[in-house]
């Protein structure tokens, strides 16, 4: 934090004027290796590569294994001697009976709409608590907060059934997402404190000077919440709803306790049952049967179906990680 | 004046948090009450968790007649304390470099998530077990003193055995510890490269005006300003261990509520559980406290 304080000697505005000028001021330090020898250069990007791909590879490995299980047929699944590449051509039909039996059509609508609703309330309302954690200290503050990690620390089969039976005796919410979306609102829902939480420690770094300014200009706390704090902390958003995203779009545990109508279920639910007939297939008669449509590979297949959206959102958003460099506005 | 300004903000702040508070009410102290009170108690229907005072039965049983629970707190947390540091380190190192402007960066950054956006759940555990247990043969099921998943990191069979068994149990052990670590990464990773972003660039810049070199600016800028994310990751590493299904504990209070039905004794053995992970925590938020207290002077 001394860094901000300290009040910035002419030669580090020219410098910063320069760098502006020269666009270069969106690479922060470690990434520029510019003063280092070209043989040094060369050597430490090699190696980084072949670290971080030698890496790579183990969470790749079975995602590989996923994606050619999906195009197999039938055949190929119980031959041996096929591992990888399919010999007998490439089954795409797995996917269509998958995206059928998880019932895409009215699934994929469901799962996309709570897990947008979820993220966006997530966001806002975890951004509120968390500024009021990070910056504003009154009496029993730090209670709260220890309540709050309380709150994070207890697993949700612990309390599974008690709040079952307040969500659908007490509040009467059966048969829709309320159960869901509407703990987000209060900071609760699906790991709601973690979000508390990190929006908290990111917001401590912050510098005050820019809130002490809005405040002298007469800008209210929560206007300067949504005004000042929130389009600075890009990068937090950022992390805090690509979480969330990813948490409420995997998730089976509360969707399979309270979205039980066929007519709200969601995409992913669906898929512990496409296993489940591939496993019979073979465990019941000790073959596979050759007729069935469900088998290994269309599990596969619909996992991939369901991993894809949430993949194509996290492509785009990464890009961000990279874009959203934050300025942190204390420049004098 | 100054009493005026800390009204105000204390106000300011229950406005904020206050939310929070009602969530807190409903969906937190209300179902965690009936848990606690659950476990010192006697269900009499599980419709409208009808209950009859009984005492600390269980939480004696647990802590001090039966010898089957004590040894399953252990294990759980011997693996947390080994897998944790290590999990952080490596997201950290991870990140960094990920953060590094190289090419293929994009790609990189989405290989290393990868995990994490197909979930942790049931997914997750058919890949691993449908992709390796060809590949791995029994070798991989040796690792019976852990109980995560099995994507190991692949040596050839035939190098394994002109190694003999001892060592190839050791290797296989070592590798399977790793990938358990790496398997663990992709969240403190997604948390490091947001904190690691919002770290102005001038920092280093100046920095490196004044001479500093890379090792220098890691210590004296990246970590200071990252502390705070650090403190996240191992806290978030530590739960997400603890409330993992698949451990021992967390399956034992499973098959005790719901295939023995005897949801008053898993409600007591989650109890003693949640009461020890809050002293770790506790333990962790102090150590934080100190380092802040000691950086601030």
């Amino acid at each position: 934090m001394s860094f901000f304080k300290r009040t910035k000697t002419q030669q580090q505005i020219d410098l910063e004027l320069a760098m502006q000028a020269a666009k270069i001021h969106e690479i922060s330090g470690w990434q520029k290796l510019k003063h280092a020898s070209t043989w040094k250069h060369i050597i430490f990007r090699f190696f980084t590569y072949i670290l971080l791909f030698s890496m790579a590879f183990v969470f790749l490995y079975p995602f590989l294994f996923l994606l050619t299980d999906s195009v197999k047929s039938l055949a190929d699944l119980t031959d041996i001697t096929v591992k990888w590449i399919p010999t007998r051509g490439l089954r795409w039909a797995n996917y269509k009976y998958a995206w059928q039996e998880l019932r895409g059509p009215v699934t994929l609508p469901n799962s996309l709409y709570m897990t947008a609703v979820a993220t966006l309330i997530h966001v806002i309302s975890c951004s509120f608590i968390g500024y009021g954690f990070a910056r504003f200290h009154f009496k029993g503050s730090n209670l709260l907060f220890g309540i709050l990690v309380l709150a994070m620390v207890i697993p949700l089969q612990v309390m599974m059934i008690p709040s079952f039976i307040l969500y659908s005796n007490v509040f009467g919410w059966t048969n829709s997402m309320k159960p869901i979306l509407i703990p987000c609102i209060f900071g609760y829902g699906l790991k709601g404190g973690l979000y508390i939480f990190i929006f908290r420690q990111f917001f401590i770094n912050l510098p005050k000077e820019l809130e002490e300014a809005a405040y002298i200009d007469g800008c209210g706390f929560i206007q300067t919440h949504f005004r000042i704090i929130l389009p600075i902390s890009k990068s937090s958003i950022l992390v805090v709803s690509i979480l969330s995203m990813v948490f409420h779009w995997n998730d089976y545990t509360e969707p399979n306790m309270y979205l039980t109508n066929p007519k709200i279920r969601i995409f992913p639910q669906g898929l512990p049952g496409l296993y489940r007939m591939a496993v019979q297939m073979v465990d019941d008669l000790g073959y596979v049967i050759d007729k069935s449509i469900y088998n290994q590979a269309t599990a596969s297949a619909g996992a991939v179906l369901s991993l894809l959206p949430i993949l194509v959102v996290y492509l785009v958003a990464q890009k961000q990680f990279v874009e959203g460099i934050q300025h942190t506005g204390a420049k004098q | 004046m100054r009493v005026d300004f800390r009204k105000r903000q204390a106000i300011q702040g229950l406005i904020l948090v206050s939310p929070w508070i009602i969530g807190t009410i409903l969906f937190f102290l209300y179902p965690a009450y009936e848990t606690i009170a659950l476990s010192v108690s006697e269900l009499e229907s599980i419709k409208g968790l009808q209950k009859v005072w009984l005492g600390f039965d269980y939480y004696r049983n647990i802590l001090f007649e039966s010898i089957a629970y004590i040894p399953l707190y252990q294990r759980v947390f011997k693996e947390m304390l080994i897998r944790t540091p290590l999990v952080v380190v490596f997201s950290l190192f991870i990140a960094i470099l990920l953060n590094l402007d190289i090419k293929g960066r994009g790609i990189l950054r989405s290989l290393f998530v990868l995990p994490f956006l197909l979930g942790s759940g049931f997914i997750m555990q058919q890949i691993m077990n449908q992709g390796l247990q060809d590949e791995m043969g029994e070798t991989a099921m040796g690792t019976d003193t852990t109980s995560v998943t099995r994507g190991t990191i692949l040596i050839p069979r035939e190098v394994l055995y002109y190694l003999g068994p001892n060592v190839s149990n050791i290797v296989m052990q070592f590798l399977a510890r790793i990938t358990e670590v790496l398997w663990k990464c992709p969240v403190p990773i997604i948390l490091f490269l947001g904190g690691l972003q919002s770290i102005s660039g001038s920092l280093y810049e100046s920095a490196k005006v004044d001479g500093a070199t890379q090792w220098e600016m890691f210590w004296k800028i990246t970590l200071p300003m990252i502390g705070e994310i650090i403190l996240v990751s191992i806290i978030y590493t530590l739960i997400d261990m603890f409330t993992e299904s698949t451990n021992v504990v967390m399956t034992t209070i499973h098959s005790q509520a719901f295939r023995s039905t005897r949801f008053e004794f898993a409600a007591a053995l989650a109890c003693v559980y949640i009461a020890i992970i809050l002293v770790l925590i506790g333990v962790i938020f102090g150590i934080a406290a100190l380092i802040r207290r000691s950086g601030n002077k």
